[in-house]
């Protein structure tokens, strides 16, 4: 397996600190090498492109070419908004010069240039094609056979279609398989593709919670004992917003939400302790329970 | 949803004098607006739009549709184009292939510049310029990456970003208002 540079991005080192715990110690236990990055900006994701398209790529292949810098061809990063902004980034300018020389004027600012060679891929695409679902059955200890579960791969991870390649996005996910091959059931609830809301939330608290709603109640009607998502947005959106819903409408839904990489770390047998679990606002005890 | 939480506006006429019959190309002109005028209006976008269902003041189709009719000024001041998610689920589902996420963006791209972009994304861009963090940070984040084993939060390359800003222009959009004040 490559090394790959690591791009944590800045929803996950700041809010959601249990999934690069998690990230980074099942990565080890996976044999994935991650190397560090330095020196970066903001990957200057959608909210950013909504402002400025030049902007968003600059910043973009500013970071990509720290990658080549460091003599990688590939960029992994865990967070779904990052994996937008810069895998659209990579596509636009690995096969557009003219475009790629546009944006060298700009990074010819600071001393860099961007050579349009790297790669940039999600986390979860790291799991499923470089680990393998083999790999990852045989490092169980601790099957979790007994949970069912509610994916939430965020939208980012299979949309926009033009930029990962795929002809259509609503159809079966590799994602099942990865939570099958912790033991664990994927459920096929309604509306589990559809998006959560979570980049409203500057915008329009009412929205947002309308949607996250909706969500929560498709879950709950599917059955699932808690949320596993790759995407820190949802993760926040299940998690902390799943409290705000509950105070707003005056319902409980009490759903643990988990990233994959700590539902991987479950399963290899860390505690969830040492999988910094206890940060999480919506308890995870009657999850831990039920795994035994 | 309790009935009348979200109205439905009251429409006025049209009228063509208050239309720029150039707006469309203006916008296809635009890499992320390029399929614009392939659009027939079918509203699968608005069908499948996780946002539309909940509210009757975002439909991607009648965004679209009121672009390609040359309605500029609705468009770009009206706010509705704030509210897509960037899901890009009607992106899939378009039977035409217009990339219409794409599209709302290259309008935001507009209304930013012509100075009518929601204060809190304006206030997130001004933070990423000055911390080179999107996301507001505090000291008891390191204090809690700490407990958990974490390194601190790393140092971001802040002078970079901001010669970038400055070389693309975006900072003197992003600052303008203030400077009016
Ligand atoms: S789905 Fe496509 S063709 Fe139909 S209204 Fe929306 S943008 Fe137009
Ligand atoms: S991308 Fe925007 S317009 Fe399209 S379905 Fe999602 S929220 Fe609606």
């Amino acid at each position: 397996m490559t090394d790959f540079a690591l791009f944590p991005g800045c929803l996950i080192p700041t809010r959601v600190p249990s999934y690069e715990v998690s990230l980074r110690k099942t990565a080890e236990r996976l044999g994935v090498n991650f190397v560090e990055m330095e020196n970066l900006t903001c990957c200057a994701p959608v909210g950013v492109l909504s402002l400025d398209y030049l902007t968003s790529l600059s910043l973009g292949a500013r970071n990509l070419a720290i990658v080549e810098e460091m003599g990688l061809d590939t960029m992994c990063t865990p967070c779904n908004g990052c994996f937008e902004g810069l895998d659209r980034t990579a596509t636009i300018l690995n096969k557009d010069p003219e475009t790629l020389e546009k944006v060298n004027e700009i990074l010819a600012e600071v001393g860099k240039e961007y050579n349009g060679t790297i790669t940039v891929r999600h986390l979860a695409e790291i799991y499923y094609d470089d680990v393998g679902i083999d790999k990852i059955k045989e490092m169980m200890v601790k099957p979790l056979d007994a949970l069912t579960v509610g994916i939430r791969p965020g939208c980012h991870l299979f949309r926009p279609i033009e930029v990962i390649g795929i002809d259509y996005s609503e159809r079966y996910f590799f994602l099942d398989d990865l939570i099958a091959a912790t033991g664990a059931e994927s459920v096929y609830y309604k509306h589990r593709l559809r998006c959560c809301g979570g980049l409203l939330r500057n915008v329009s608290g009412d929205i947002v919670e309308g949607i996250l709603r909706k969500r929560l109640i498709e879950l709950k009607e599917g059955n699932v004992d808690c949320v596993v998502t790759v995407c820190p947005l949802c993760f926040l959106q299940f998690d902390l917003g799943q409290k705000l819903v509950e105070r707003k409408f005056k319902e409980k839904y009490d759903l643990p939400t988990l990233t994959y990489s700590e539902l991987l770390g479950l399963g290899m047998g860390l505690s969830a302790e040492e999988l910094g679990l206890q940060t999480h606002r919506i308890k995870v005890d009657k999850l831990l329970a039920k795994i035994g | 949803m309790s009935e009348g939480e979200y109205k439905v506006p009251i429409k006025e006429p049209i009228k063509t004098k208050d239309l720029d019959p150039d707006f469309k190309y203006e916008i296809a002109d635009t890499y992320l607006g390029r399929h614009i005028t392939a659009c027939f209006k079918c509203g699968a976008c608005t069908g499948g739009c996780p946002v539309g269902i909940l509210t009757e003041i975002y439909k991607p189709r009648q965004i679209i549709g009121e672009a390609l009719l040359g309605m500029r000024e609705k468009v770009l001041t009206g706010g509705e184009l704030w509210l897509c998610a960037t899901c890009y689920t009607c992106e899939d589902r378009c039977p035409q292939k217009v990339n219409i996420t794409d599209v709302i963006i290259a309008l935001r791209n507009m209304a930013f510049r012509e100075g009518h972009t929601p204060e809190a994304l304006i206030e997130q861009a001004r933070n990423m310029v000055e911390t080179g963090w999107i996301q507001k940070t505090t000291a008891s984040m390191d204090k809690r990456r700490e407990e958990l084993g974490l390194s601190r939060l790393p140092k971001m390359a802040v002078e970079d970003m901001q010669k970038i800003v400055k070389a693309t222009g975006f900072i003197k959009y992003l600052y303008k208002k203030e400077d009016k004040k």
